[in-house]
């Protein structure tokens, strides 16, 4: 300020200067009110719902669904391997804390790898009533029918892997609009109720016509699962009606690839080595990797003096190194030979498991000689998918009598046990084994000494829990903050 | 018209008028600034006309000139850092030019008296905050200072650094606690006023630390760098500032003759820590075979032990992966220029070599199976820069700047599989028996588990990146009352990863031995366009009014290219050689547009009042949200100045300050749409796309708003020699972005829901004392303790659209509980006893809690550094140390979990004369399952860690003139991380495991090394 300014000249500069001041002040925040033109941005990597609504779009969601049901025996961890790890037809590998306690039946809620799996199989699940309502709304040119009825075929698929393998009470919950629409807890057998009707539906679609490959191929996809899921109704009679309408050489197959993805059981057994092919674990005596080798589930152990070791050097199995976990109850290096390599298919539904339903049923039923006839069929004349790649089982001898009904309940079993490894059945038939033959426990699950730490490690479970993230859901009651409750966790 | 055309125009249309403002009555002010009580001259000190925009900086003798000032009584200010403010009434009369030199006292306290602000440079003393500055130029000369990284640790009360183990890898920072859930919380990066990435970068997982980008700047470039710690301080950069901003100056041309200047570093760099030993205990079954035992098989009557081995192939010249590395650099600037242009220019080459090593064992398998030794697997470890700085200021007229910031960098960094992954070196370090013969085939491990180091450092991972940043920062001061700002930058990395293992080289694990290469192509553009106006007018000789206003753009661009393949022929390298291709893209953009408007207020030139709002829209915000505003308000107030102030003499400044101000955080690019992904699969021998649904989206999404408010006290007394700062803070993020966790049967692809739930309040404590109790010319002492507390707690995890609250977050020992601390521990306790008297703690023994429960923090809560300074024989010599305490917090010792749990090698899995303890830790985390608890590895990790010590040596006059043309020299010694004091069973508490994430944890790697550096600078 100058000494020579008189007050009034200093007020009017400067009223002056702040009037403009001000001004510029808000004509500047009057301009930088609208942005939103100068932050609009578009990511590539994303596909907006808006671009979809079309024939070809309807025909993207229902192959993504199925892209997601093959996963199922492939890359990550599925019920197919998780079952198997918490059952008797693998131990654990590897070091992770998750592996170890499915293994040791006695699962954590927070499980990582459970969670995982648990949303495969909604994922399929929610994808196929997905599909479904775009293939209604885009109709394809030909083949509708099939495709929808494809569609139904994997969402009961994933309801009743739901149901075997969890505790009682699991959600079915669905998107509308892309906004979430909660399910509550639905008891096993509604669950199994509801599969049945999705079949159902599904067949409805295809009975018009039936004329198409795929219309067959579909519809026997359905009949095998419905047997299934009859089995585990306990209707042994809709189970052996429904199964005898397919044909064993019949196989909806899952194929898989380096490029894509590669058979679950290969890559977790032969490749990262965390999982292990069990031998004799639990009071069933399952030895999958015996040395007495069951031709049915191949293995082999490379290097000198190696059990069928040459089959080891012809697949290219070289690593002799134990695995991580430690197990010393089967030799460390063993192999799995069933998918020998990273593109072998599985056959995941197909004639030979409509084959084991009908001969539970009989057996059921009271007809064991025509359960005993069907499985020396199956023995004499093995379905070829069985080791995919052109290989065939041989070797098989034909199953005598055992007389007893327990021993006959074992033998049907046992022999499915084999014939399906891998495949997602060995868990729910275990829960069968106490649920519908009246068995104890101890009598069917790996329990007392674990065989990786050779000191008491086995827990109690016979279900999985529903993960802690199902927790989310505000229909889900949580038997403590942020763990969901189950109706119960019986077999 | 756009949007940014029409402000444009505006601007435009506001400050022409002004600039057009008839300019009479001018006179012109000269002088030199000089030391009190001698002629020495100050360069680089601030002169400015009080109220206006008038300004310069001395030259190196002292001089300055000022033209264009109004004539009447002005008053003209100095600032200088290390000397006390100094104010002139200056006569101006027309057409005239008024001498008026000043003299600065030095004090003790060195912080720098000017603060860069979003509005641009102000008076420390004005700004309602405490905002922490670092004389990098100066601390260069006392420590051991080699990277960004380096000047920040513990440095500054309330800034937690952790840096990586590796050579050249990244840093986490985190500013007053972690504020967010689920978004980043890294503070964000302004070098030379535009926007630089200053985060780490990692495209293919080595179980380490990733490579840092904070690293590419060169620390002997930069001047200083402020630290704005909340929205109290940073509102006005708006989104993305919650989490704290970073402000980096680098140095600018000091008009003169060229000063040159030449710099080298050669050091070492040691692992000089403590590693565990491996314990075997030998023995047989019951049923004869011989056999590994343990403490539970022995309690159990399962295993009959024998003798005990322990190995240490850390420690074992046949076994170690260690040797020391090397660091070198070398470094040359100049600095000089006229009034109209300055210039400064530098070039620096840096080289460090990490510590580890194939170890000799190795050395002979490799050598008798005929492999050739690659040198890379020799130094999987290295780390290389190379910078090329340019910074020019012009001066176009008086009132017309134009400083231009060039950088240009180039870094390589190699890491291996230094950590806990499958092939990772602490996977199998860690983990082997404790003999160094046990055999793999025929060869020895040489004490490690299933794979050795020259098998897993064939496995190379290498970063090349280019950047370049550039910024133009004009500034134009049309009337002695209006300056205007502008900032135009452009930040460019360009960077290329390589993962890859040849044909029949690296661990056998899965198809590694058919080889593989995976490389990573990305690109990063960051732009920023930012226009401002101050506004500065007096009223009357009490009031000072600053007006600003301006506008910022900021774009961050960033995409990539994966190339993978596998199965490569022998010979092959490269990803078009492979049998089995694959590609993957990205992409992300992130756009943020924001106006300010911030008014001060000076009152007596005491009181200071500012209050600024500023508004900001960003592409990440859901459509149905618009414009969010960002408030803040805040006082400081002189006491000194004022008459009736007692203890003038003593006291220097007694200020209090308090301020309030909101900041926020953007969500992902994405988070706030729905959409469908693609996937593919096999079907009918041919590879088939298809769509999924992946995410929920949320078209309401909108920032998460942190809220902050500050109150302190800063006091300086007796010339500044006692100064004593403390701060109160307590900042709440209130609609919280949260992660919310979408239950599985919805069946969405991402398994997370982002959207505005929570609230989490951060409060505590930061406090600096700086004493200089001795302050002669021949001998100097000084102390300065620098601390802070923090409080976190999530308040609310929200409710969902029912009304029903969101259940807790639970992971495996990590939970988000409401009314607990973000990410803290939660376990199940346990208590334990030797009931059969057998010495041994079997599982059996071991009685664990019903209920999990909160075990502690996972962050310091507690953070005190303290430094030692001595100036010695005339202050030709200066001794530093700093020592640094964090506590209050526990770290997951994973390592010692899993050598108990699955590796079975540590002493109390192994040993029988294991403490009972530590033999119960171990037993509870072999309970089944669902009661198995790893509560006694969460561990109290409290420390003191003698960070820094330095030597440095001015070389006399005398001596340095004896080679022509030498102006100054200077000699360092100094070392980093030479001791530390811990409870912490572990390696090291401050090892920076789970990848710089929020959460630190020591899992199988390697803690920070020790380096020792010899720095000799030249100056002529």
């Amino acid at each position: 300020m100058t000494t020579s300014m008189t007050s009034s000249t200093f007020l009017s500069r400067t009223a002056s200067r702040a009037a403009r001041a001000c001004g510029l002040l808000t004509l500047i925040t009057l301009s930088g009110c609208k942005l939103d033109g100068i932050v609009k941005a578009t990511d590539p990597d994303i596909i907006d719902p808006a671009f979809i609504q079309s024939v070809s779009g309807a025909e993207g969601i229902r192959l993504g669904t199925l892209g997601r049901f093959n996963a199922n025996t492939t890359g990550g961890e599925s019920m197919l391997l998780y079952g198997g790890l918490m059952g008797d037809e693998f131990t654990t590998g590897d070091t992770f804390t998750q592996r170890i306690e499915t293994d040791q039946r006695s699962l954590t809620p927070e499980n990582a790898n459970l969670t995982t799996a648990y949303r495969g199989i909604h994922l399929v699940r929610v994808g196929a009533i997905q599909a479904r309502d775009a293939l209604r709304k885009f109709p394809q040119p030909t083949g509708n029918e099939w495709r929808l009825a494809e569609m139904y075929f994997a969402e009961a698929y994933m309801i009743d892997i739901l149901a075997e393998h969890f505790c009682n009470g699991q959600p079915l919950s669905t998107l509308e609009n892309f906004q979430e629409t909660p399910s509550p807890r639905i008891p096993t057998d509604s669950l199994y109720l509801i599969a049945q009707a999705k079949i159902d539906s599904g067949s409805a679609l295809l009975l018009p016509a039936l004329t198409t490959a795929n219309d067959v191929r579909v519809r026997n996809a359905l009949l095998v699962l419905k047997a299934r899921i009859a089995i585990n109704q306990g209707n042994f009679t809709l189970a052996s009606t429904v199964a005898s309408s397919v044909a064993t050489t019949y196989a909806w197959e899952q194929e898989h690839s380096l490029t894509t993805r590669t058979p679950g059981v290969w890559s977790f057994v032969n490749n990262q080595r965390r999982y292990i092919i069990s031998n004799n674990e639990g009071p069933l005596n399952m030895g999958f990797a015996n040395a007495v080798q069951d031709p049915r589930v191949p293995t082999c152990q490379p290097g000198t003096g190696g059990f069928n070791a040459a089959a080891c050097t012809t697949a290219g199995f070289t690593t002799t190194r134990p695995f991580d976990s430690g197990n010393t109850a089967v030799p460390n290096s063993r192999y799995i030979l069933t998918w020998d390599t990273d593109s072998r298919n599985v056959a995941l539904v197909n004639g030979m498991q409509a084959r084991l339903y009908e001969v539970e049923a009989l057996n059921r039923l009271g007809n064991f000689a025509g359960a005993l006839a069907v499985m020396n069929t199956l023995r004499a004349t093995p379905p070829t998918y069985v080791l995919p790649g052109g290989r065939t089982v041989t070797g098989l001898t034909p199953l005598v009598d055992p007389v007893s009904a327990d021993a006959r309940r074992d033998l049907i079993f046992r022999e499915k046990g084999f014939w399906l490894f891998g495949t997602g059945h060995r868990f729910g038939d275990l829960r069968r084994m106490m649920r519908q033959y009246g068995m104890t426990q101890n009598q069917v699950w790996p329990n007392g000494t674990w065989q990786i730490s050779r000191v008491p490690g086995y827990s109690t479970d016979v279900t999985f829990p529903t993960p802690a993230a199902e927790a989310n859901n505000r229909l889900i009651p949580q038997s403590t903050p942020g763990i969901p409750a189950c109706i119960d966790r019986n077999a | 018209m756009s949007n940014l055309r029409k402000f444009v125009v505006v601007i435009l249309a506001a400050i022409v008028p002004f600039a057009l403002h008839a300019q009479s009555g001018r006179g012109g002010i000269t002088g030199r600034v000089t030391e009190t009580g001698s002629t020495t001259p100050i360069g680089d000190v601030q002169v400015n006309v009080v109220g206006t925009s008038i300004g310069t900086m001395t030259r190196a003798d002292g001089t300055y000139s000022l033209r264009n000032v109004p004539v009447g009584t002005v008053e003209v200010r100095a600032l200088r850092i290390g000397y006390g403010e100094r104010k002139r009434a200056v006569i101006v009369k027309a057409g005239q030019t008024t001498t008026a030199d000043l003299a600065l006292s030095k004090v003790a306290v060195q912080l720098a008296p000017i603060v860069t602000t979003a509005t641009g440079a102000q008076r420390r003393s004005e700004v309602p905050n405490q905002i922490s500055s670092i004389d990098v130029a100066k601390l260069i000369e006392e420590a051991p200072i080699t990277s960004v990284a380096d000047a920040l640790v513990s440095k500054v009360a309330g800034v937690s650094l952790i840096g990586g183990s590796s050579v050249g890898s990244g840093s986490r920072i985190r500013i007053r606690g972690q504020a967010s859930l689920s978004l980043g919380n890294d503070p964000i990066y302004i070098v030379d006023g535009v926007r630089f990435n200053g985060g780490n970068q990692q495209a293919f997982g080595t179980g380490g630390a990733p490579s840092g980008r904070l690293n590419d700047l060169n620390p002997d470039d930069i001047e200083n760098i402020e630290v704005l710690r909340g929205p109290a301080a940073s509102a006005t950069y708006g989104t993305d500032a919650a989490t704290g901003v970073i402000v980096i100056t680098t140095k600018r041309g000091k008009v003169g003759t060229p000063r040159w200047n030449f710099y080298t570093e050669q050091g070492s760099m040691q692992d000089r820590n403590v590693y565990p030993k491996a314990y075997t205990m030998w023995g047989r079954l019951t049923n004869g075979t011989a056999s590994d035992c343990n403490i539970q098989s022995i309690a159990s009557g399962a295993c009959r032990p024998d003798s005990l081995t322990t190995f240490n192939l850390w420690s074992d010249p046949r076994s170690t992966p260690l040797k020391d590395g090397y660091r070198n650099s070398y470094g040359l600037n100049v600095s000089g220029g006229t009034e109209s242009v300055s210039y400064y220019v530098s070039a620096e080459g840096e080289g460090t070599s990490g510590t580890l090593t194939v170890p000799q064992f190795e050395l002979g398998r490799l050598s008798r199976n005929s492999v050739a030794t690659d040198s890379r697997w020799l130094n999987p470890n290295d780390y290389a820069r190379q910078g090329l700085r340019a910074n020019l200021d012009l001066k176009i007229s008086p009132t017309f700047t134009l400083p231009i910031r060039n950088y240009f960098t180039r870094s390589f960094f190699r890491n291996p599989q230094d950590g806990n992954n499958t092939t990772g070196l602490g996977s199998h370090a860690f983990g082997g028996a404790g003999t160094y013969s046990r055999l793999t085939g025929t060869d020895t491990l040489g004490g490690y588990r299933l794979f050795t180091p020259g098998d897993i450092f064939q496995q190379t991972n290498e970063l090349e990146t280019y950047r370049y940043n550039g910024a133009v920062t004009p500034s134009y001061a049309p009337t002695t009352w209006l300056t205007t700002r502008g900032a135009l930058g452009f930040d460019f990395t360009s960077g290329t990863e390589t993962n890859r293992c040849l044909r029949d080289q690296c661990p056998n694990f899965g198809q590694n031995r058919l080889g593989f290469v995976s490389t990573s192509r990305t690109r990063q553009f960051q732009y920023t366009a930012d226009a401002s106006a101050t506004a500065n007018f007096s009223f009357r000789d009490f009031a000072e009014f600053r007006s600003t206003a301006g506008f910022q753009f900021v774009q961050v661009n960033s995409d990539n290219v994966n190339g993978t393949t596998s199965q490569l022929p022998p010979g092959g390298l490269t990803v078009s050689q492979g049998s089995v291709p694959g590609s993957s893209e990205g992409t992300t953009i992130a756009k943020t547009a924001g106006y300010y408007v911030e008014q001060n207020l000076q009152l007596w030139d005491r009181l200071d009042i500012v209050g600024s709002v500023r508004g900001d829209q960003n592409s990440a915000f859901g459509q149905n949200f618009g414009t969010v505003l960002y408030p803040r308000a805040g006082v400081s107030y002189r006491l000194q100045e004022e008459k009736w102030f007692p203890f003038k003499q003593q006291v220097n400044q007694f200020r209090v300050r308090g301020s309030w101000g909101q900041a926020g955080l953007r969500p992902g690019t994405t988070a706030a749409l729905p959409f469908f992904a693609a996937n593919s699969y096999r079907a009918n021998g041919a590879e088939v796309p298809g769509l999924i649904f992946q995410q929920l989206g949320d078209l309401n999404l909108k920032p998460e708003t942190v809220t902050e408010g500050e109150a302190g006290l800063d006091l300086n007394m007796f010339n500044d020699r006692l100064t004593f700062t403390v701060t109160r803070y307590n900042k709440v993020s209130k609609d919280a972005i949260v992660s919310r966790v979408v239950a599985p049967s919805f069946g969405t692809g991402t398994t997370t829901q982002s959207t505005n739930l929570g609230a989490v309040t951060n409060k505590g404590w930061e406090g600096i004392v700086t004493v200089r109790p001795i302050d002669k010319s021949y001998l100097g002492f000084d102390l300065t303790v620098n601390g802070s507390y923090n409080t976190n707690n999530l308040d609310d995890l929200g409710r969902d659209a029912a009304g029903n609250p969101i259940p807790p977050i639970i992971g495996a020992s990590i939970r988000q509980t409401a009314g607990y601390p973000l990410n803290g521990y939660w376990q199940r306790k346990y208590s334990y006893s030797d009931a059969n008297g057998d010495g041994l703690i079997a599982v059996g023994e071991i009685v664990p809690d019903t209920n999990i429960s909160f075990l502690g923090y996972s962050a310091p809560r507690t953070e005190l550094s303290t430094q030692l300074g001595f100036d010695l024989f005339n202050r030709k010599v200066r001794v530093t140390t700093l020592f640094d305490y964090r506590g209050g917090y526990l770290v997951d010792n994973t390592t010692e979990r899993f050598r108990c749990q699955t590796r079975v090698n540590s002493r109390e899995r192994v040993d029988p004369t294991a403490p009972l303890d530590r033999q119960a830790r171990c037993a509870a985390a072999q309970l089944p399952g669902a009661l198995q608890t790893f509560a006694g590895y969460f561990e109290t990790a409290d420390f003191l860690r003698l960070r820094e010590i330095a030597v440095t040596w001015r070389v006399p006059e005398n001596l340095v003139k004896v080679l022509p043309r030498m102006r100054n020299t200077t000699i360092t010694a100094s070392g980093r991380n030479l001791a530390s004091w811990t409870k912490f069973t572990g390696v090291d508490p401050e090892t920076a495991g789970g990848g710089l994430g929020n959460v630190q944890d020591e899992f199988q790697i390697t803690p920070p090394l020790t380096s020792f550096v010899l720095r000799i600078n030249f100056g002529f």
